[in-house]
């Protein structure tokens, strides 16, 4: 299950929204769309669900079906919420209906106001409202544009809970302009600036960047190549005061095996510390 | 089909906008039926029919395009019409279930009111039979005139989002249909040539035969075409509209 686009480009009018876009996702990846307001985000969304056409380029996406909730989360407001969810699964010509309906209601926390008119609940529960009908039909892909718009810090952390727990077999991408949002819930980061995507970066899901850096002080030159033959390090480059940049891309620390080797070659460290080259600093 | 249409007619009856504007059609017509003066049946002085379906195709005129426009633009304002189309669902499809939704509350208006019509056959002092086949005639000839109104309201909405301004436009362009057109046909300047046209391009003409128990082919294909003409601009216009 994947989900190709290549070359998706759009304008409103003489304005480029989106230009030359390309992207590739995997199944179970949740996906974060990160940039400022106007960088493209819920237009290239619309696009990949179905909804605004772009005006050159194209969407492979298979068989796969889509759950779109759109940043405005429309709901009629004055059905109630199993009401609503069971017109959904109509318009979506679900066959088990009551029981899709029910499993939608008990997995996104509707209980306590499924009996409910929609313009009674809070803004959390209207979100939730937004995702069961998203998730109704089961779909392969789901996307979410900016879903914690207005929640509370609660209802953030139970939301993440949420998007976790349905991401195993599917693809999410969710858009946000909030780096710790996209920090704490997805593994790959796509950075939109100016209709481009800018930058796209794996991310560990318990919050922390993978990439980062590590500069290296010694009192003596050192055989690059031993540097470069630990694992997860991407790139090292020197200066003439004997400081070595290695640029690594890995979940562990690598701190210790370079260590071993700057003693390994009798070198003596002055310093080495370690930067995360973080999405705030792409970001501005 | 059926679940957008279900759900388009309990839209309308489930705010308090739905049953206050039929009641104060109800009442606005008890009020020029029986109340006002020179426009009541007893300044009339007919215990006929004929008043009572002029007074209604008057009415719906502006009734229509009122309750009609907000089966749209509600769409609109909750930002429902990107909910549609994220359903996949077709435009023609969710129009034409708001347009059967806005005819059933216009057969709903026209039974209601129907009471008015029984009292004045009853009130006939010269026969005692209601004439049933000129009844439903005109009754033919309004629901096709409301049907067009209905149609026309939803493809204005569809072009103007504005709702007071799409319920304006709306208006004059039913009442250029329903009557515009057979004015234009009394100027001079059409006499002899386009007045002939000019007067069956307008509905009131149409209306007018059928209530004479005239149904002509061309009666049908004029009301049926305007309200297929009508939905399927709205749909092209709402399918090429982003979002």
């Amino acid at each position: 299950m994947s989900l190709i686009a290549r070359d998706i480009t759009k304008s409103y009018g003489v304005q480029a929204v989106l230009d030359q876009v390309d992207l590739s996702l995997d199944k179970g990846e949740i996906v974060g769309l990160l940039g400022r307001n106007g960088a493209g985000k819920s237009t290239l969304l619309k696009i990949i669900a179905g909804i605004n056409r772009p005006d050159q380029g194209e969407l492979h996406m298979g068989s796969n079906t889509i759950g779109y909730m759109s940043e405005r989360n429309p709901l009629y407001p004055h059905m109630y919420v199993t009401e609503y969810l069971s017109w959904v699964a109509d318009m979506r010509t679900i066959t088990d209906r009551e029981s899709r309906v029910a499993w939608a209601v008990e997995k996104v926390g509707l209980d306590e106001v499924k009996t409910k008119k929609i313009n009674q609940l809070s803004k959390g529960f209207k979100q939730r409202v937004g995702l069961a009908a998203t998730l109704l039909s089961d779909p392969d892909i789901i996307i979410l544009d900016e879903p914690i718009n207005g929640l509370d810090p609660i209802q953030i952390t139970q939301y993440r809970t949420l998007i976790k727990s349905i991401a195993t077999d599917k693809i999410i991408i969710l858009s946000s302009h909030l780096i710790q949002e996209i920090e704490a819930l997805c593994d790959r980061v796509l950075l939109l600036r100016d209709g481009k995507i800018v930058e796209d970066r794996a991310l560990q899901r318990t919050g922390s960047d993978q990439n980062h850096t590590i500069i290296l002080e010694l009192n003596d030159l050192i055989d690059i190549t031993k540097l470069e033959s630990i694992e997860g390090v991407v790139t090292v480059s020197s200066a003439p005061d004997f400081t070595y940049r290695l640029e690594v891309q890995s979940t562990d620390d690598i701190r210790t095996d370079v260590f071993d080797i700057v003693v390994e070659q009798g070198l003596k460290i002055k310093e080495m510390k370690m930067e995360q080259s973080s999405l705030q600093q792409i970001f501005e | 089909m059926k679940a957008l249409i279900l759900k388009e007619f309990k839209d309308y009856w489930s705010n308090s906008f739905g049953l206050i504007s039929v009641a104060v059609l109800l009442l606005l017509a008890f009020l020029f039926l029986w109340v006002f003066p020179d426009s009541n049946y007893l300044s009339y002085g007919l215990a006929e029919g004929d008043l009572y379906f002029q007074f209604f195709s008057y009415l719906l005129l502006f009734a229509v395009p009122a309750y009609t426009v907000g089966f749209l633009a509600n769409e609109y304002r909750f930002g429902t019409e990107e909910l549609l189309r994220s359903l996949q669902i077709n435009w023609r499809s969710a129009l034409l279930a708001k347009f059967v939704a806005a005819l059933l509350v216009l057969l709903m208006i026209l039974v209601l009111s129907s009471t008015h019509l029984y009292v004045i056959y009853k009130l006939n002092l010269n026969s005692s039979t209601i004439p049933l086949a000129q009844i439903i005639g005109s009754y033919v000839g309004l629901i096709g005139v409301g049907a067009c109104y209905i149609a026309i309201s939803l493809m204005v909405t569809s072009f103007v989002q504005q709702t007071t301004a799409s319920f304006v436009i709306s208006v004059f362009v039913c009442f250029m249909l329903f009557s515009g057109f057979n004015l234009l046909s009394d100027l001079p300047v059409f006499e002899g040539g386009l007045d002939f046209w000019l007067e069956r391009l307008s509905l009131s003409y149409h209306a007018d035969q059928i209530g004479r128990g005239i149904l002509r082919l061309s009666t049908l294909v004029y009301f049926t075409a305007l309200v297929i003409w009508s939905i399927w601009l709205a749909s092209f216009r709402l399918n090429t509209k982003e979002v």
